[in-house]
């Protein structure tokens, strides 16, 4: 059941990017999204694009499920392009607009895609070893791997409370708000209390593991930093350079 | 008025199964993968919807009772007696006393009175099935449909439900429909067993008929019952002639006369 959900998801290819440095990749997100505000022109543009396509096609994996996650966004794009309209902000705007919001979603997708959640947690937590004296670290990056944890299992258990609802009678897809609310409400009490219970069951779990988030933990993957990591920095600088200065 | 299965698929899981439920009888779904009856009973209440195939099913939807594999999923109220009223409420039910209607059903499932102010989700998981089962029987459907109606349920639990069910078959002439994996309860209570493995209907057999399928059920993965593993074993290796029997005091008898 688990399949239905893409948020959060990780396909598992033999690729480039997959064996990168999740720090990397990381620090590579804000960079690409960073020079994103500097985008004025059209060959800008087209280079850009040209990178993410180079780095989708890299990944291996099929277009079709990037393509998906962008047909998520309908409702949204259409917000953007009826705000636009309003205001009429011309096509110019608008298409920098859409591409802008397209390029944050299949970008960070290909994060979320190409890491397994827990080396994304490992990659912010490196990051964030930097501020090491003013922040718990650890605890930020356990409480990170805990709520992604959390994210397929709620859904889960929501689409399993809605099927138990509806069979006791309680109409979700009713068009009257009041009964609608008054369905989404029932969801609530069992919700609450079958994930406290949960997570219950999950401390008690890592105390038996004798997990102690005092402690700095090691990662079992080595993820170096070599020459590919570099090279890839190097040409997101150079693209925040280039945006900047162009 | 019937529920029937025709030519119905579902993804991987349901392969081209055609069947119709017989009426006020109870048929049981085992199957070599959970998920599998899990989402056969689904498709039969219209939770899910076949991929290919039809459903034909004559009932209303207040007149299918289903009882969920995770009982406190249903939940909602603060208080037994809520839980059990709300269904009444839902549908418009005029029942001339409430309150002993809905005390009623808790003594069918062996509870206590006094639980009908306990809140439900401080009740142990055996007691939460008896009351999920509780609020679909104040309503008094038509055709029950249970999922693993055993599994956090003690021996003597199991027993009263096999008598209870039996008592909603024999004199309320209720159609159940039972998918587990408990060899003892299906064997015992069932007029119809379904066998599913690999999305086919390997099997439909009743269970009296089951002595010379044994081998090939046992083969194709599905448990039987230990009684008749030791009647198949009798009657193959020491050639005692045995007939079928659930009941061990029954096949005692018959064993006396081999006995020196």
């Amino acid at each position: 059941m688990l399949n239905k959900y893409s948020v959060g998801k990780y396909y598992l290819t033999n690729s480039f990017v997959h064996l990168l440095n999740p720090i990397l990749k990381i620090l590579s997100i804000i960079i690409v999204l960073i020079s994103l505000i500097f985008i004025n022109t059209y060959l800008e543009l087209i280079l850009f694009l040209l990178y993410l396509i180079l780095a989708l096609y890299l990944s291996k994996i099929k277009m079709t499920i990037y393509l998906k996650n962008i047909l998520n966004l309908k409702i949204f794009i259409l917000f953007i392009l009826i705000v636009d309209v309003i205001f009429s902000s011309g096509i110019y705007k608008t298409i920098f607009d859409i591409y802008i919001v397209v390029y944050i979603v299949l970008y960070t997708a290909l994060l979320t895609f190409t890491t397994p959640p827990t080396e994304i947690t490992y990659g912010i937590s490196q990051i964030l070893k930097i501020f090491n004296k003013i922040l718990p670290v650890e605890q930020i990056a356990l409480t990170i791997t805990l709520a992604l944890r959390f994210i397929p299992m709620l859904m889960e258990q929501a689409d399993n409370i809605i099927k138990a609802q509806k069979l006791r009678g309680i109409d979700f897809n009713s068009k009257n708000l009041k009964m609608k609310l008054n369905a989404i409400s029932t969801m609530f009490v069992p919700m609450f209390i079958i994930s406290l219970k949960k997570a219950d069951m999950l401390s008690d779990i890592m105390s038996i593991r004798l997990y102690d988030y005092s402690k700095s933990r090691t990662n079992y993957r080595l993820n170096k930093w070599d020459y590919k990591s570099s090279l890839v920095l190097v040409l997101n600088i150079a693209m925040l350079i280039f945006a900047v200065i162009y | 008025m019937a529920i029937k299965l025709k030519n119905v698929s579902y993804l991987k899981e349901i392969k081209n199964m055609t069947y119709s439920f017989e009426e006020g009888l109870i048929t049981s779904i085992m199957s070599t993968s959970t998920s599998t009856s899990t989402l056969l009973t689904y498709l039969l209440v219209g939770l899910e919807e076949p991929v290919s195939g039809k459903i034909e099913n004559t009932y209303m939807q207040n007149e299918i009772g289903y009882v969920f594999k995770y009982p406190n999923q249903q939940f909602f109220n603060m208080s037994v007696h809520d839980e059990i009223a709300f269904g009444l409420k839902k549908y418009n039910r005029k029942i001339d006393n409430l309150e002993e209607h809905i005390k009623q059903a808790l003594r069918l499932v062996n509870l206590p009175v006094d639980y009908l102010y306990k809140n439900p989700f401080d009740l142990s998981s055996g007691e939460q099935e008896k009351v999920a089962l509780a609020t679909i029987l104040a309503l008094n459907p038509k055709v029950i449909i249970l999922d693993e109606p055993t599994i956090y349920l003690d021996a003597s639990s199991v027993n009263k439900l096999k008598k209870l069910l039996l008592k909603l078959k024999n004199e309320y002439h209720k159609t159940i429909i039972i998918a587990s994996n408990d060899v003892n309860l299906v064997y015992e209570i069932s007029d119809n067993i379904l066998f599913l493995k690999n999305g086919k209907i390997s099997y439909k057999m009743q269970p009296k008929i089951n002595m010379e399928n044994i081998d090939k059920l046992l083969k194709d993965g599905f448990s039987v019952p230990k009684i008749l593993e030791f009647i198949n074993l009798a009657v193959q290796k020491k050639k005692i002639k045995l007939k079928y029997t659930i009941d061990i005091e029954q096949l005692v008898k018959r064993l006396q006369k081999y006995v020196k």
